[in-house]
């Protein structure tokens, strides 16, 4: 169980590391980011990631999609989808653009909250089903 | 304060701590709502926006303070909320409809 912001970040970051993504460094990097501005995006979704200078801990991008079972606040706004991400450059660009289209939609965004199948998420993450014009 | 005229904006840089994750949302959700207007939003860090060719700067508010020391002579207009903010969409409601963008 993930009951807090910092053991959601913490938890993420220990994601990353394993998958070789980034060095143990980049927890400390996030965890800053949080202290200048909070991650919180809107619509329950939170997005946390290091600062600028923690680039420098990311050895390739990557983004780790994390739903809670039972809410969590995060500075006082509750967060049910935690993505967190690693960029080294602009890897991370396109694949944001159309995760910030997702969760504006309401129909793809009810996918990305409640849809049980990883690959049904991971189709609207990297298709936009449905989303374009 | 800085003030700019609607016509003269052809590119608008949303700015972030590390231009990584929230700049790049908003950005990319603005993108689509300016693209009928011929204007460039890109995302960039706070700290390098100087040498983004922004005409217009959109910037949460905690780091609005940061973003004026860097580009003084641009109009920064700072918002609250990544997604949804109301700051953003008179933003885009002025450049539609022309006139003058002025911060404070």
């Amino acid at each position: 169980m993930v009951s807090s912001k910092e053991e959601a970040i913490t938890r993420c970051a220990k994601y990353l590391e394993d998958m070789g993504a980034t060095t143990s460094q980049y927890l400390g990097g996030m965890l800053e980011r949080e202290s200048i501005i909070s991650s919180y995006l809107g619509k329950k979704v939170a997005i946390p990631h290091g600062t600028d200078p923690a680039r420098a801990f990311v050895k390739f991008g990557q983004l780790i999609f994390m739903r809670l079972k039972e809410e969590i606040l995060w500075d006082d706004e509750p967060v049910a989808l935690v993505i967190a991400i690693a960029a080294k450059g602009e890897e991370q660009v396109d694949v944001l653009g159309n995760l910030a289209e997702c969760i504006l939609d309401d129909d793809t965004y009810k996918i990305l909250m409640e849809s049980p199948d990883a690959h049904e998420i991971l189709a609207v993450i990297n298709d936009r089903k449905g989303l374009e014009p | 304060m800085a003030s700019v005229s609607a016509a003269d904006v052809k590119k608008v840089v949303v700015a972030c701590e590390a231009g990584m994750g929230s700049s790049v949302m908003v950005a990319k959700a603005l993108a689509k709502q300016l693209k009928e207007l011929g204007i460039e939003v890109t995302h960039s860090p706070v700290n390098r926006l100087a040498a983004s060719g922004a005409d217009l700067v959109l910037c949460h508010r905690s780091l609005s303070g940061r973003a004026k020391q860097a580009v003084p002579d641009l109009v920064v207009i700072p918002f609250d909320m990544f997604l949804g903010d109301l700051a953003i969409a008179s933003v885009v409601e002025a450049l539609l409809s022309g006139g003058n963008i002025a911060d404070s």
